[in-house]
């Protein structure tokens, strides 16, 4: 057996100064280049450099795995020999319940759209930027405006990957996500594995196929599945890691950890318990590792940081709206708490929740919390994978308050209700420990999986086929519509004039925004004239108001008299609101130039 | 005998009391509706997770004797085969209107929102298809809540009710394999199948939504379940009995008696090991009952859901049996006619059958090889088949030649198929007479059955159902599009999971479809309807749309002859016209004063025609 100071005195001994000074010299340099460089030109950076950063992560990675999976191939193969027909079949029946309902598109806008911008111009260019104006010269599309994103880039480097090794198609982004899909539930048998051996195997996933958020974003563009699969395959790496203590192991879950923190905005977050659980290895093993993909780790969040700190200078990106005056305060605690609860144990359909999940998740949380807290000791040396997976849970609670903090994190918004995943996860592995923790007993896990099945049956695939909390987003139907009409109707190598750009210049159509437009008439005029476009189109809504108990139309904001129209569609998809679609017929040269000219 | 040994004895007698009490007497007709439409979804799911927990402990022991399914490839290979055949005879869609649309409905409620309702006025609420209003329906629900749970593991289709009973065809065939060949050890599968598929009324229930499949699926099963309870009691077979019989009662209006034959059974195996056999199950059934009672308390106050026909008084009266019998006797014997979907063979024999065992009394039963257990199981459920057919006899649309009554006899025939395979068990058996039955059965299917479906589905008199079909046609042609129909048979609409409202719907808020007129909600208001033509001026082809004209302008948009002098009609609504005295406005609120997107959305539900 060796003591505390033995190992203390191996670390000494067996210290790699000069990868331990290449480490410190990756750290400083990123910090001095974050401090040194001007904001002014971080974005070029980010937009030029962005890519490259997160690329060779990703080799890293694939690198790292591969080599695992050499070292690893006998424990591979007698994990998939145990894996029994009926485990097989069950898999694919959470995969059919999964996706049977599924109703693949966008589910939140505009952040749907602008990742799927920036993948395909990370697919064509490499660089890191989102346009919002093209137009086609001779038979190309060229972008002419646009800007860096904040968006973590992780999402759509893997859709541009997926681009790039399958070709360019506009329904990649759900194809992937539909693989996360897979990919995370493989993920929580394998973590349900380690909580329970074969009744966790069983039990998490199909937890997961109670939580409709789950299948809402499988099927959707989103960031956050990936984000989900990260933190789930850093966890499983932490466990090898530890089981490992090797430079393979180390190397793939630091690299891992590179590419989790940049999943989504919070998730810089995991970079802390994948360190403390590297260093925990270390002390354990009694020897610094500190492989080539630790060393590099840090350089390669170079990107990250840059893009966090011109994000962070920029207050309009923030999207701050209702009056909030900064993004996270202590002051949203309290109302943001009251309306995570109403979403958790919301009974309706109108949230993606897990009514389920929540009932028995939130007491297991307590217990959970309570078995680490008493048993840690003893735990460290008999389920070590409990105490890293315990680890990761504080940093998901961790993360729950900073959402809760954040000004627009009120979970039982549309948009917002994909905060609460990695919430879940911590939920779902809580139910898992403790009833392993509680009882052996088949009798207890059947009731759980029973109950899991009727709940699914009777709640969940009901609201996966209403799919309320996806419909009602009304934006995602008027573009789904409005593309529908410009294939059917719309002249190639037009003009639409549109308050939402970004869908159109994906689509390869040039688009302006109606200030632009307005401003611009005269230009517009003139490019109609040359033949640059074909036909200007023009989408309004307009609204209706109710006084006194009549309905009137409201009036037009757009200025009158400088595009003459004619309406080709219109269609209301929001209460009280209609859409239309106009052909410009005319352009009032004359007019034009007055709105030009006027201050 | 020891007090607690008699405790589940009491528990069961409590448990018959209560639930009487509560299905019979403790509430209203109106507390009924509140309770089947938000409970009764959840009992019959506890009542089928019950089964299935029940047969997959059952399946264990059988899964270890799978080296005999060899000697089943060739009934499985037939089986497959006829159901096929089957299939292919009939074209498929909905056959009796408006059950088969009611079911459906019913099934979307069930899928959507768990409740057993079939909505009547449904919405596109900001892009989501909402089920708003809706009524509690007489019919049992096993059937919708068995197309629910396809809908939710497989997604939603319309044509899922169709699906339901194509997948439930090889199950039905395989049970009635296995009885006949209990009848008639040999061939008595085969002949069985052969012999059902003759009659052209079985590929018609193939290929439609409605219940009387799996009306005779459920007969079957639990004529099988009690053989195997008879043969060995035991409390886990008494439970598979006992729940196969719950979902039984809850399929066909009249299937609850089937509940005596199970009892009967039940009684049978008590006396059998001379212990009272009352497991869990046995002590809940009653209860997994209440929602059927209370349905029938719903039935009772209602009486229009009878649906009296012809200035019939009661539903079932003695008067009415000779009548029913002459019609009963019109289908079964039919020769002649194209629209009788029935088996003259079948009918032969069967009454051969009965006149040879008359004649010969029952020494013949008597002396058969035929093991008790098959006996006790069968004849009860015989019995109800039996008692069922008298009281169909009895009933007011009980006219057996009427297209829309006839499916009712399934189970009769059913009854005969068995019998008659049965006598021929225990004709003296010879190579000659297998070949003769066969030749004779197969012979019948391929020279009177297929060209008999080939030419005809039964339909012909019954246009309504032409109605539909195209409604349906139209309505799915409307995909992506934002439309909301107005029709009297707008339950079809809804299945397609379009907005639709009913006529009288439309006549009673055209204030509301006014203000949704104006405001665009939808980009077309349509109504249907169909239309006759006054023969003698058919050149003006001026179709009359009834009150439709004086209450909204509309733009014919297209029509369709449907039959002689037969129209359907869509058009489209321009204005709504006022009456005179009419009250044009209803109370709005100011738009101004609702500050949220929910709010607004709440009011704007609330102002939907």
């Amino acid at each position: 057996m060796i003591t505390h100071s033995e190992r203390l005195s191996n670390l000494r001994a067996s210290f790699p100064l000069i990868r331990v000074l290449l480490a410190c010299v990756g750290v400083v340099g990123v910090f001095s280049a974050y401090f040194a460089t001007p904001v002014s030109i971080t974005s070029d950076i980010v937009r030029y450099g962005g890519y490259w950063f997160i690329l060779a992560a990703f080799s890293g990675l694939v690198g790292y795995g591969v080599s695992l999976l050499q070292v690893e191939r006998s424990r591979c193969v007698s994990l998939l020999r145990r894996l029994d027909r009926v485990f097989v079949i069950f898999f694919l029946a959470c995969l059919g319940l999964c996706f049977v309902h599924a109703n693949f598109g966008p589910k939140i806008l505009m952040d749907d759209a602008i990742l799927m911008s920036t993948a395909k111009n990370l697919h064509q260019t490499r660089e890191m930027f989102t346009p919002t104006f093209g137009r086609w010269v001779y038979n190309d599309f060229s972008h002419f405006d646009g800007y860096v994103d904040k968006r973590p880039l992780l999402y759509p480097f893997a859709v541009s990957l997926l681009h790039d090794l399958s070709g360019y198609r506009a329904m990649n982004p759900y194809i992937l996500n539909a693989l996360c899909g897979v990919l995370l539930l493989g993920g929580v048998s394998l973590l349900g594995y380690l909580c329970s051996v074969k009744k966790g195997a069983y039990l998490l996933p199909l937890l997961w196929i109670s939580i409709p958020l789950f299948a809402q974003n499988a099927t959707g563009g989103g960031m956050d599945l990936i984000n989900l699969v990260m933190i789930v395959g850093v966890i499983l790496l932490s466990v090898l890691y530890w089981q490992r203590l090797d430079s393979r192991s180390e190397g793939a879950l630091a690299l891992a950890g590179v590419l989790l923190a940049q999943g989504r905005y919070e998730s810089p977050i995991f970079l802390l318990p994948v360190a403390v659980v590297i260093i925990l290895g270390w002390l354990r093993g009694g020897r610094v590792i500190l492989s080539a993909g630790s060393i590099f780790a840090a350089p390669l969040l170079l990107g990250l940081l840059l893009q966090n700190k011109f994000f962070a200078q920029t207050e309009a990106l923030w999207e701050l709206h209702s009056g909030a005056e900064t993004a996270f305060a202590l002051a949203n605690v309290p109302e943001n708490l009251v309306r995570a609860l109403h979403f958790y144990f919301n009974v309706g359909d109108a949230h993606a929740n897990s009514l389920w999940v929540a009932v028995l998740g939130f007491p297991c949380l307590v217990f959970f919390t309570l078995y680490l807290l008493r048993e840690w000791r003893q735990l460290s040396v008999a389920r070590p994978a409990h105490i890293i997976i315990g680890l990761f849970g504080f940093f998901l609670f961790i993360h729950m308050a900073v959402i809760l903090c954040y000004h627009d994190g009120k979970l039982d918004r549309l948009f917002a209700a994909r905060f609460a995943l990695p919430f879940y996860l911590l939920l779902t592995i809580s139910i898992v420990i403790v009833l392993e923790r509680l009882s052996h007993k088949a009798a207890i896990w059947s009731a759980v999986g029973v109950g899991t099945l009727l709940f699914i049956v009777g709640f969940t695939l009901p609201m996966n086929a209403k799919g309320v909390f996806t419909r009602r987003n009304y934006v995602a139907n008027e573009i789904a519509w409005l593309q529908s009409v410009a294939d059917r109707e719309f002249e190639p190598r037009s003009l639409v004039i549109d308050v939402y750009t970004i869908p159109w210049t994906i689509r390869e159509v040039s688009s302006l925004s109606p200030l632009q437009a307005y401003s611009n008439a005269v230009r517009i005029y003139e490019d109609l004239q040359s033949g640059k476009f074909s036909e200007v189109y023009l989408i309004e809504r307009r609204e209706f108001t109710i006084e006194a108990n009549t309905t009137q139309i409201l009036p037009s904001k757009l200025p009158q008299g400088i595009f003459v129209v004619e309406l080709i569609g219109e269609r209301s998809f929001q209460p009280f609101t209609v859409i239309r679609v106009y052909r410009v017929i005319e352009v009032n040269r004359e007019a034009a130039i007055r709105l030009a000219e006027s201050p | 005998m020891h007090l607690r040994d008699l405790l589940p004895a009491v528990l069961l007698l409590l448990s018959v009391s209560c639930a009487l009490l509560l299905g019979f007497f403790a509430f209203d007709s109106e507390t009924a509706v509140a309770l089947i439409k938000r409970a009764g979804y959840w009992v019959m799911l506890a009542n089928f997770t019950w089964l299935g927990i029940n047969l997959i402990s059952r399946a264990t022991p059988l899964a270890e004797a799978r080296v005999r399914l060899g000697g089943w490839i060739g009934p499985l290979l037939f089986i497959s085969a006829v159901s096929v055949v089957l299939f292919a005879l009939q074209p498929t869609g909905y056959k009796i209107i408006m059950d088969e649309p009611v079911l459906s409905a019913t099934a979307l409620r069930m899928h959507e929102y768990k409740e057993v309702m079939t909505t009547a006025r449904a919405h596109d609420l900001q892009g989501v298809f909402t089920q708003l209003d809706g009524y509690v329906d007489k019919r049992p629900y096993f059937y919708p809540f068995l197309v629910s749970l396809l809908h939710d593991f497989t997604g939603y289709r319309s044509s899922n009710t169709f699906l339901l009973n194509a997948l439930l065809t090889p199950v039905f065939l395989g049970l009635l394999f296995v009885c006949g060949r209990w009848a008639w050890p040999r061939y008595g599968g085969y002949c069985a199948v052969m012999l059902f598929a003759t009659v052209p009324l079985l590929a018609m229930n193939v290929n439609g939504g409605g219940f009387e499949l799996l009306n005779l699926v459920m007969i079957l099963a639990a004529v099988v379940a009690a053989k195997s309870y008879v043969e060995a009691p035991s409390l886990r077979r008494v439970d598979t009995l006992i729940l196969v019989g719950l979902l039984l009662a809850q399929t066909r209006y009249e299937s609850v008696l089937y509940v005596l034959a199970v009892a009967a059974v039940g009684l049978v195996g008590w006396f059998k090991v001379r212990t009272l056999l009352i497991s869990t199950v046995t002590i809940v059934a009653p209860l997994l009952l209440i929602p059927f009672a209370l349905q029938q308390v719903i039935f009772s106050d209602y009486q229009g859901l009878w649906q009296l026909k012809d200035g019939a008084e009661k539903p079932f009266l003695l008067r009415l049996i000779p009548e029913n019998l002459e019609h009963a006797a019109t289908f079964f014997f039919n020769f002649t006619d194209d629209q009788q979907p029935n088996s003259l063979l079948l009918s032969v024999l069967f009454v051969a059958a009965l006149v040879v065992t008359l004649v010969l009394g029952f020494r013949w039963i008597r002396n058969a090889n035929f093991s008790g257990s098959k006996l006790l199981a069968v004849l009860p459920f015989f019995a109800v088949i039996l008692f069922n057919f008298a009281l169909l006899m009895a009933y007011h649309w009980g006219q057996l030649d009427d297209i829309i009554a006839t499916r009712i006899v399934l189970p009769f025939i059913l009854f005969q198929v068995l019998f008659v395979v049965f006598f021929i068990g225990r004709l003296p058996q010879s190579r000659a007479l297998h070949s003769v039955v066969m030749v004779v059965v197969l012979g019948y299917f391929m020279a009177v059955t297929v060209p008999l479906c080939a030419r005809s589905d039964f339909l012909r008199w019954v246009p309504v159902q032409h109605e539909v079909l195209w409604l349906q046609q139209e309505v799915q042609e409307h995909e992506g599009t934002s439309v909301l129909f107005i029709t009297n048979k707008h339950l079809v609409a809804l299945v397609e999971r379009r907005p639709a409202i009913s006529q009288v719907q439309a006549m009673l808020r055209k204030g509301q479809l006014d203000l949704h007129l104006r405001l665009g909600s939808y980009q077309e208001i349509l109504f249907v309807y169909p239309s006759t033509v006054d023969s003698k001026r058919v050149r003006e082809l001026k179709l009359a749309a009834g009150d439709l004209e004086a209450n909204f302008e509309l733009e014919l948009i297209k029509q369709e002859k449907l039959g002689k002098e037969r129209y359907m009609c869509i058009s489209r609504l321009k204005a709504v016209k006022w009456l005179e005295g009419e009250v044009r406005e209803f109370e709005l609120e100011d738009l101004s004063l609702l500050d949220d997107a929910d709010t607004k959305l709440r009011f704007y539900a609330r102002t939907l025609p």
